[in-house]
C-alpha cells in the first residue's frame, strides 16, 4: 500500500469513526456512567459520588465530566485497537511499505490531548482555589488525630453559644449550612481526615496546622475513615460527621456545656465512679469529676500515653461511638434507627443520645475487659521499652467483671 | 599438599574454636570476647579455605631458597612501640590503648605482607614490586588522610585561638601562600621533586607548629565565655533586658507554617488573631500535648516580651521562688514592629485551679487566657 | 590494559609472577556453578537477573494473594493487623525493587549490548557486582521476616510512622538498609549501561538509529542515575534517625515530617517511569516485528520517552495533594501532571498506528503487547483523573488509586515484561515457548487482572480506603453489587491471575523438558540481537556489524521493490549468519571471570547487618569490602594467555579488553 493510499484510508476511517463516535459518545457516556452506577453499592456510607455539601459538590461537578471524557477516550482507544486488529490481521497480504510515520498526523494527535487537558486544567485551577478559600469561615473546630482516634475541640465562639470550650471525640458535630473550618493537626504520626460526602481529604500532620472546610446541606450522619496509613489500627480509625440543624446544634452545645452530675449515693453507678477514679482517670478526663476530698480529678495522660492524650469522656453518652468510632455505643437496631432517619428527625434522634436499652453492652464490655484484644494497639507493657513504658492505645486493665458492671453503670450516666 | 600459610590459618581456626568452646564452658556467656573469637574463626577459616582453594605457595616451598632475599625491616621496631603504647594505655587512658592497638595491627599487617613478598619469587626486584603493589594502595590513602587530618586540625586550632580580624588576615595569608606555591609549581614544572616536597612539608610543619602553640595557649576569650553561657538556660522572663537570654536577639523570626494564632500587642491591648475567626480574641484554645506555635507581634513603640504563664505560683513572686521558672516560658525582648514565635506544649487541662495565660512582661493586667480542654 | 606488569625477564625467575599473586588469579571455569557465580558475561548476568526477579515475583505474588485472601470477606482473620501491614509493605517493596526493576535490568543487560552490536557492557565486573548486590540486598530485605518481623510502614514509609517508637521492630531497619544495597546495584548498573550505550555502539549506529528498547533503557538509566541518590539520602536520614538517634523527622525537635514525603516522591515518581519505560521499550520492539512495519513515528516515541524522563522530575507532589501543600503548589503540580499525560498519550497513538495497515501476526508476544496498549490506557486515563487535584483528594489513598497503579504497573510493566519473555525466549534459550500455553497464559492473566483490579475502581470511588487490614460491612453499602461483592470478585480475580502466571511457569517447564529448537530467526525480526545464533555465542557476534539503517537486520533481509513499493526478501537470516561465520574475527578477547564482585557485594549486607545488631559486625563487613576492593583492583587483568586465543593488539578486536574496567 502506498503512502497516499494509507493516508486516504486512514482519514476515511477516522471520519467514519468520528461520525460513529459522535453518536456513540453521548450514549456511551451516559450508558457507561449508568452501567458503573448500576454496578455499585447503594447507600455506601463513604461513596465519593454522593456529594452532600457545597465543597464535595464542587469536586463532583469537576470530576464527573473528567470521568466521562476519560471513559470516552478509553473507549476510542479500545475500539481503534480492536478495529486495527481485525482489519489488518494477517490475511496473506504482502509485507507493508516501511513507512516511518507522518509528522503532521503525529503533531495533530499530540495537540488534541494537550488541548483537552488544557481545558480540564482551567476548571481544575478554579476548583483548587475555591476549595482553599477560608476567609468567609463561620465556625472553627480544632481536629487532632492520634493513634487511633480523633479529638474535636470547639474553641469559644459565642455566636454559637459556645461560651466554654467543648471537647469531644469520635463524632464531629456541626451545624448545617455553616461554613466550618477544621484546623487539623496530629499528636503522633500523620493521619488524614476524610468525610467523602462533605469534602476531599486533608492530612493531619504533626507540627503543622492544615485547614479543611466542611459544610453540610442537610442534617444527617456522614461517615469517614482515616486515609493516611497510621500504623497498627489504621483500619479502625473511623470518624463520623453529624450535621444538625442550627436549633439542634444549639441544644447539643448546651448539653455539652452542662455541668457534671455525680451519680446518686449508694447506687451501682456511684461505685462505678469509684472505679473510674481509681483506674480510668489516669488518662481519661471527665470534666467536673471530683475526688472524694473534693479536689478535681485531673487526668495525666502525658504520664501514661505516648502521645499525651486520651479521649475526654465528659458527656460520653451523647456520642454514638467509642474507641475511635470503631465500635458503636448504640445497639445495632438503635443505630440503624438514627442513621436511617430522614433528615428532619435525625437531629432529634441523635440528641436523644444513648439510653439504657440502646446501649451496646457487648462491645463496651469487651472493650473494658481487654481493649487490645478487640482493637490492635501497642499496649502490651512488655513491648514498651522503646516508648519509655508509655502506651499507644488503651491497655489491658485486669478489671473484674464486678468492676466492669459498675463502670458500665457509671458510664451510662455521662449523658 | 598443604602450604605453610594454610597450616597457620587452619591452626588459628582450630585454636579459636577450642577457645570459644572453653570460654563458653567456663563463663557461659559470649559477650565481646566471644564475638571477637567468632570473627577470628570466620577469618581464619576463610583465609585457610582460600589458600587451600588457590594452592598458593605449594610449589615454591620445596625448591626456593629465600634467605638471601630478606631485606631490612622497620616493622619489628614499630610493633614493639605498639606494644609499649598498649601496655601504657592499660594503666593510663583508653585513647593510648587504642592507639597502641592500631599501631600494632598496622605493623603486623605490614610485617606479614613483607615476609610473604620476600618469598614470592627469586627475583628481589619483583618481590619489592609485589609488596608495593599490594600495600601502597592502602598505605598512601591512609597516610595522606592522617597527614591531612593533622594539618586541618592544627589549622582549626589556630583559627580558634586568634581573634576574628587576625583570623581573616591569616586566612588571606594562607590563601596567598597556597597561590604562590601553586604558581611556583606551575611555572617550574621541571622543579626537582625534593624542592617541591620541601615546600609542602615546610608549609605543613608551619601549620602544625602553629596548631600546637595555639592548642597550648587555649581558645580565644569569647569562645570560652560563649561555651560557658548557654544562652537558653537563662530564660529570664522579666520586663528588663536579660544579659544572656536577649543576647544576639534578632528581634524577628518568621515561621514556615502552622501558626496556631498571632498575638498582637497594640495600643496597650493584647489580642489574639486566629485563622478562621474574623474578630480578635481574648482567649486562645491550645490542644493538650500538642506543640503549638504562637507568633507574637509587637505593634507598639517600646520593646516588650511575651510571657506564657503555665500554672504554678504567680509570676509576681517568681524572682524569689526559683521553682516557678519551670512554669513560664517567654519570647526574647521583641523590638517595635518585629515578630517572634513561642512554642507551647501543655500536658494538663486548664481548670479553675490551673489557669494558663499569656501576658506582657511587666504588665500583668494585659492577659490572653489559654484554654486547654 | 594490563594492570600488572611483568618484571622484565632479565633474571630468569623460578616462580612465574602470574602465579605469585595466588589469591589474585582470575577464575577461568567455563562450565559448572563457578561459571555462573564468577561470571562477568552480560548474558549470563541477564539470565540470573531474570531468574532471581522471577523468584521475587513469586514471593511478592504470594504476599498479594494473602492480602486478597484477608480482604475477601469482611473482618478477615487470615492475617492479623501487624502481619497485614508487613505484607502490603513487602508486597510493594518486592514488586517494585525486587521484581520489576531487576527484571528490566535483566532485559537491559542481556539485550542492550546485543542490540547495539557490542560484545559486552563497558564494565563487566561492575555489572556482576550489580547483580550480586541486588541479590544480597533482596535477601537481606526479606531476612526481616525471620528476625522479628518485616517493615510495616508501607513502601512509602512515611515519617514519623517509620520512626523507632512507631515501628519498634527491626523491619524498617532491614528495609532501609536493604534498599540502600539494591540502590547501589541500580546505580552501578545505570552508570555501566549509560557508558555502554554512549561508547560501544556498532559502527554506523547513530543515536537515532538505535533500537527503541535500548533508547528507553537509556532514559531509564539516566532517571536512575539521578533518582537513586535522592532515595539514598532519604534512607540515610531514616537509618540515622532509627539507629543513631538523629532527629530529622522528629516534630518535637522542630523537624517537619513532610521532608520525607518530598524526598521520597522526588525519587518515587521518576521511579514509576523507571518501572514502566522498559516495558514501553519492549512493546515498541514487539509491535513492529509482528506488524511487519517499522515503529510509527520513531523520533516521536524516542522524544516522548525522553520528555517523560524530564517532566517526570516535576510531578512528584501529585502524590501529596492531600498533604496540605497549599493551593499554589497543588495547582502547579496538577498542571505538570497533566502535561506528562501528553507524551504518554503519544506513545499509545504511535503503537496503534504502528499496527495500522500492517500485517498483524498474533503471537503470544504480540497479544501481550496489544494487551498493554489497552490496559495501560485504562491506567493512564485514571491517572489523568488524579491529575485533577480536587478530584484526587477524594480518590487518593482509596482502592481507586490501587486500581490505577495496578493497571499501570501490571497492565503496563508486567504485560510488557511477559511480552518480552515470549518474544526473546528463543533468543536467550534457543527454545520456543509453547504458543498454545502462551495463549492460555495471556487470557488467564488479562481476565485475572481485570477481575482483580477492575472492581477496585468501584471500591475506591465508593469510599474504601487502602492499607486497611480489615474492612467492615457497616461501610460496604447495600444491594447485590455492594463493596463486599466487589471485594470478593477482586480476590477471586487474584487467583485467576495467579493461575495465569502458573501457566507461564508450566510452559517454561514443559518446553525445557521437550524443547522445540528455535529457528535462527523465528519472528522475522528487525534488530541486531537477532543477527547471531540462538542463544548467542559468548562473544555475541562473529563480526561486529556495521549499521546503515534503523532496523538494520530487517533491511539486510528485505529490499523495497522500487516499482511496486512492496518489500521483497533478498536474503535469509541463515545466509547472513553463514556470511558472518565465514568472515569471523579470529582474535576476540573477552574479559575473564572474577571472584571479587560477589565477595564485595557480600560485604555490604554484613555491614548493614552490623548497623542493626552490633557495630563490630559492621567492621567485619567493612574489612570484607576493603579486602574485595583491593582484590578487585589488584587482580591480573586476564587469566593466563594459555586460556585464550591469541590477542593481537591493534586489530580493533581487543576493544572489549581495553574497555575492561
Amino acid at each position: 500500500m502506498s503512502r497516499r493510499q494509507f493516508d486516504i484510508r486512514l482519514s476515511a476511517t477516522i471520519a467514519s469513526v468520528r461520525v460513529v463516535l459522535r453518536k456513540a459518545s453521548k450514549f456511551a457516556g451516559a450508558a457507561g456512567i449508568s452501567a458503573v452506577v448500576a454496578g455499585c453499592a447503594t447507600n455506601a456510607p463513604q461513596d465519593t459520588w454522593q456529594p452532600k455539601g457545597p465543597n464535595s459538590k464542587l469536586i463532583d461537578d469537576l470530576q464527573q465530566p473528567v470521568f466521562a471524557v476519560a471513559g470516552i477516550i478509553g473507549l476510542i482507544v479500545a475500539v481503534a485497537v480492536v478495529y486495527t486488529m481485525i482489519k489488518y490481521r494477517d490475511r496473506g497480504q504482502p509485507i507493508p511499505e516501511q513507512t516511518h510515520g507522518k509528522p503532521a498526523l503525529e503533531i495533530t494527535l499530540t495537540i488534541i490531548p494537550a488541548l483537552i487537558l488544557a481545558v480540564v486544567s482551567v476548571f481544575t485551577f478554579g476548583a483548587i482555589f475555591k476549595l482553599a478559600k477560608t476567609d468567609d469561615t463561620e465556625m472553627i473546630i480544632n481536629v487532632t488525630g492520634q493513634q487511633w482516634w480523633w479529638e474535636y475541640d470547639y474553641p469559644v465562639q459565642n455566636e454559637f453559644g459556645i461560651t466554654q470550650p467543648i471537647i469531644s471525640s469520635g463524632q464531629l458535630v456541626m451545624p448545617v449550612g455553616t461554613k466550618v473550618l477544621l484546623r487539623e493537626t496530629s499528636r503522633d504520626v500523620i493521619h488524614s481526615y476524610w468525610i467523602p460526602a462533605l469534602n476531599g481529604k486533608r492530612d493531619a500532620v504533626p507540627g503543622r496546622i492544615h485547614t479543611l472546610r466542611l459544610e453540610a446541606d442537610e442534617p444527617g450522619i456522614y461517615a469517614g475513615q482515616c486515609t493516611e496509613f497510621c500504623g497498627l489500627s489504621h483500619a479502625n480509625m473511623r470518624m463520623e460527621a453529624v450535621a444538625l440543624s442550627k436549633e439542634d446544634f444549639a441544644k447539643w452545645v448546651a448539653n455539652q456545656q452542662a455541668p457534671y452530675v455525680a451519680p446518686a449515693k449508694d447506687t451501682l453507678a456511684k461505685q462505678g465512679e469509684e472505679v473510674f477514679l481509681n483506674q480510668c482517670v489516669r488518662c481519661h478526663q471527665v470534666n467536673g469529676l471530683t475526688r472524694a476530698d473534693g479536689t478535681p480529678a485531673i487526668a495525666a495522660p502525658d504520664e501514661n500515653v505516648w502521645s499525651g492524650a486520651a479521649p475526654n469522656l465528659s458527656h460520653l453518652m451523647s456520642r454514638n461511638t467509642f474507641a475511635g468510632a470503631m465500635f458503636n455505643l448504640l445497639s445495632k437496631q438503635c443505630r440503624d434507627e438514627v442513621w436511617n432517619a430522614p433528615s428532619d428527625v435525625v437531629g432529634a434522634k441523635y440528641l436523644a443520645g444513648v439510653t439504657e436499652e440502646c446501649l451496646n453492652q457487648k462491645d463496651l464490655r469487651a472493650w473494658l475487659r481487654n481493649a487490645p484484644e478487640v482493637k490492635p494497639m501497642y499496649a502490651n507493657p512488655a513491648d514498651l521499652a522503646v516508648s519509655n513504658g508509655k502506651y499507644r492505645g488503651m491497655p489491658y486493665l485486669a478489671l473484674s467483671e464486678d468492676d466492669i458492671n459498675k463502670l458500665v453503670a457509671y458510664l451510662i450516666t455521662l449523658k | 599438599m598443604f602450604s605453610t600459610g594454610f597450616k597457620y590459618f587452619f591452626g588459628v581456626t582450630v585454636l579459636s574454636v577450642v577457645a570459644l568452646i572453653m570460654s563458653y564452658a567456663l563463663f557461659e556467656k559470649f559477650a565481646l570476647g566471644g564475638v571477637a573469637i567468632s570473627f577470628l574463626i570466620a577469618v581464619g577459616a576463610l583465609l585457610a579455605g582460600l589458600l587451600a582453594f588457590s594452592s598458593d605457595g605449594t610449589t615454591r616451598d620445596a625448591n626456593t631458597s629465600t634467605s638471601d632475599l630478606t631485606t631490612q625491616s622497620i616493622w619489628p621496631l614499630v610493633s614493639a612501640i605498639g606494644v609499649v603504647f598498649l601496655a601504657l594505655g592499660l594503666v593510663t587512658s583508653s585513647v593510648v590503648f587504642f592507639g597502641g592497638v592500631v599501631v600494632l595491627l598496622a605493623a603486623l599487617s605490614e610485617w606479614m605482607v613483607q615476609a610473604w613478598s620476600e618469598r614470592a619469587s627469586t627475583d628481589s626486584t619483583h618481590n619489592a614490586a609485589a609488596r608495593k603493589r599490594l600495600l601502597n594502595p592502602i598505605e598512601f590513602p591512609v597516610l595522606a588522610a592522617v597527614g591531612l587530618g593533622v594539618v586541618i586540625f592544627s589549622f582549626s586550632r589556630i583559627m580558634l585561638t586568634v581573634n576574628k580580624s587576625t583570623g581573616a588576615i591569616l586566612f588571606i595569608v594562607a590563601g596567598a601562600l597556597v597561590l604562590v606555591a601553586g604558581v611556583i609549581f606551575a611555572i617550574k614544572p621541571n622543579m626537582k621533586r625534593p624542592v617541591g616536597a620541601a615546600i609542602c612539608v615546610l608549609g605543613a610543619l608551619g601549620i602544625v607548629a602553629g596548631g600546637v602553640a595555639s592548642a597550648v595557649s587555649g581558645e580565644r576569650e569569647e569562645l570560652v565565655e560563649a561555651a560557658a553561657e548557654g544562652h537558653f538556660s537563662h530564660a529570664e522572663c522579666g520586663p528588663e533586658e536579660s544579659k544572656y537570654y536577649d543576647k544576639l536577639s534578632e528581634g524577628t523570626l518568621s515561621l514556615r507554617s502552622s501558626v496556631s494564632a498571632t498575638v498582637v500587642y497594640q495600643d496597650g491591648e493584647l489580642i489574639a488573631r486566629i485563622q478562621g475567626l474574623a474578630k480578635p480574641q481574648k482567649s486562645l484554645t491550645v490542644g493538650r500535648s500538642i506543640p503549638t506555635n504562637i507568633i507574637f507581634r509587637n505593634a507598639t513603640e517600646g520593646e516588650f516580651r511575651l510571657v506564657a504563664h503555665l500554672g504554678g505560683s504567680k509570676s509576681a513572686d517568681k524572682a524569689a521562688d526559683g521553682d516557678s521558672h519551670k512554669d513560664e516560658t517567654c519570647t526574647q525582648l521583641v523590638a517595635p514592629g518585629a515578630e517572634q514565635s513561642l512554642t507551647l506544649n501543655i500536658a494538663k487541662p486548664s481548670s479553675v485551679e490551673n489557669v494558663y495565660y499569656l501576658y506582657i512582661a511587666g504588665s500583668d493586667e494585659k492577659k490572653i487566657e489559654l484554654v486547654v480542654p | 590494559m594490563a594492570i600488572i606488569e611483568r618484571p622484565a625477564p632479565t633474571v630468569p625467575a623460578i616462580v612465574t609472577p602470574t602465579t605469585t599473586y595466588g589469591l589474585l588469579k582470575r577464575p577461568v571455569s567455563a562450565t559448572g556453578w563457578r561459571s555462573w557465580v564468577f561470571t562477568v558475561d552480560h548474558k549470563k548476568l541477564g539470565i540470573m537477573y531474570g531468574a532471581t526477579a522471577m523468584l521475587f515475583f513469586i514471593v511478592g505474588g504470594v504476599e498479594a494473594l494473602l492480602i486478597r485472601l484477608q480482604l475477601a470477606a469482611p473482618n478477615g482473620k487470615v492475617l492479623n493487623a501487624d502481619l497485614y501491614n508487613q505484607m502490603f509493605t513487602m508486597h510493594a517493596t518486592t514488586m517494585v525493587f525486587l521484581f520489576v526493576m531487576p527484571m528490566a535490568a535483566g532485559f537491559a543487560n542481556y539485550f542492550v549490548p546485543l542490540q547495539i552490536g557490542a560484545r559486552d557492557v563497558a564494565f563487566p565486573r561492575l555489572n556482576a557486582f550489580g547483580f550480586w548486590a541486588f541479590l544480597f540486598g533482596g535477601i537481606f530485605l526479606n531476612l526481616a521476616w525471620f528476625l522479628g518481623g518485616a517493615a510495616d510502614g508501607g513502601w512509602f514509609m512515611y515519617a514519623p510512622n517509620s520512626g523507632p517508637v512507631f515501628s519498634p521492630s527491626n523491619g524498617v531497619d532491614f528495609w532501609a538498609l536493604g534498599l540502600q544495597i539494591t540502590g547501589i546495584a541500580s546505580l552501578t548498573g545505570a552508570i555501566n549501561l549509560i557508558i555502554t550505550v554512549l561508547n560501544m555502539r556498532a559502527p554506523g549506529m547513530s543515536l537515532m538509529k538505535m533500537p527503541i528498547f535500548t533508547w528507553m533503557i537509556t532514559v531509564v538509566q539516566f532517571l536512575l542515575l539521578f533518582a537513586i541518590p535522592v532515595i539514598t539520602v532519604a534512607l540515610f536520614l531514616l537509618s540515622f534517625q532509627r539507629n543513631f538517634g538523629a532527629q530529622f523527622f522528629d516534630v518535637a525537635a522542630g523537624a517537619d515530617p513532610l521532608l520525607w514525603q518530598h524526598l521520597f516522591w522526588i525519587f518515587g515518581h521518576p521511579e514509576v517511569y523507571v518501572l514502566i519505560l522498559p516495558s514501553f521499550g519492549i512493546v515498541s520492539e514487539v509491535l513492529p516485528v509482528f506488524s511487519r512495519k517499522p515503529l510509527f513515528g520513531y523520533p516521536f516515541v524516542v522524544f516522548s520517552g525522553a520528555a517523560i524522563g524530564f517532566v517526570g522530575w516535576g510531578v512528584w507532589a501529585h502524590h501529596m495533594f492531600a498533604s496540605g501543600l497549599g493551593p499554589v503548589s497543588v495547582a502547579v503540580f496538577s498542571l505538570t501532571t497533566m502535561a506528562i499525560a501528553v507524551p504518554t498519550g503519544v506513545k499509545i497513538i504511535n503503537w496503534t498506528l504502528t499496527m495500522w495497515s500492517g500485517k498483524l501476526w498474533f503471537t503470544t508476544a504480540m497479544k501481550f503487547s496489544i494487551g498493554l496498549i489497552v490496559l495501560f490506557t485504562v491506567g493512564g486515563l485514571s491517572g489523568v483523573t488524579h491529575a485533577v487535584a480536587p478530584s484526587d483528594t477524594q480518590q487518593t489513598d482509596t482502592y481507586y488509586i490501587v486500581a490505577h497503579f495496578h493497571y499501570v504497573l501490571f497492565g503496563g510493566a508486567v504485560l510488557g515484561i511477559f511480552s518480552g519473555f515470549y518474544y526473546w525466549w528463543p533468543k536467550v534459550f534457543g527454545k520456543m515457548l509453547n504458543e498454545k500455553l502462551g495463549s492460555w497464559n495471556f487470557w488467564l492473566m488479562v481476565i485475572g487482572l481485570n477481575l482483580t483490579f477492575g472492581p477496585m475502581h468501584i471500591l475506591g470511588l465508593q469510599g474504601q480506603p487502602r492499607r486497611m487490614y480489615q474492612w467492615t460491612e457497616a461501610r460496604a453499602g447495600e444491594g447485590f453489587f455492594n463493596l463486599a461483592f466487589w471485594n470478593l470478585i477482586a480476590s477471586i480475580g487474584s487467583f485467576v491471575l495467579a493461575v495465569g502466571i502458573l501457566t507461564f511457569l508450566i510452559n517454561v517447564l514443559i518446553t525445557s523438558r521437550n524443547p522445540q529448537k528455535a529457528p535462527l530467526d523465528p519472528w522475522d525480526a528487525r534488530s541486531l540481537e537477532w543477527m547471531t545464533t540462538n542463544p548467542p555465542k559468548e562473544h555475541n557476534f562473529d563480526v561486529v556489524p556495521t549499521v546503515h539503517h534503523l532496523d538494520d537486520f530487517f533491511h539486510q533481509k528485505y529490499e523495497e521493490d522500487a516499482a511496486t513499493h512492496t518489500m521483497k526478501q533478498v536474503r535469509t537470516a541463515e545466509e547472513i549468519m553463514a556470511e558472518q561465520e565465514r568472515n569471523a574475527d579470529k582474535h576476540i578477547h573477552m574479559p575473564s571471570p572474577s571472584y571479587w564482585p560477589i565477595v564485595l557485594a557480600f560485604g555490604l549486607p554484613v555491614i548493614t547487618f552490623g548497623v542493626i545488631y552490633s557495630h563490630l559486625i559492621s567492621v567485619v563487613g567493612g574489612v570484607i569490602v576493603l579486602f574485595a576492593a583491593y582484590g578487585w583492583a589488584l587482580e591480573s587483568s586476564t587469566a593466563p594467555d594459555s586460556d585464550f586465543e591469541t590477542n593481537t593488539p591493534g586489530t580493533g578486536l581487543d576493544k572489549v579488553a581495553s574497555n575492561h574496567d
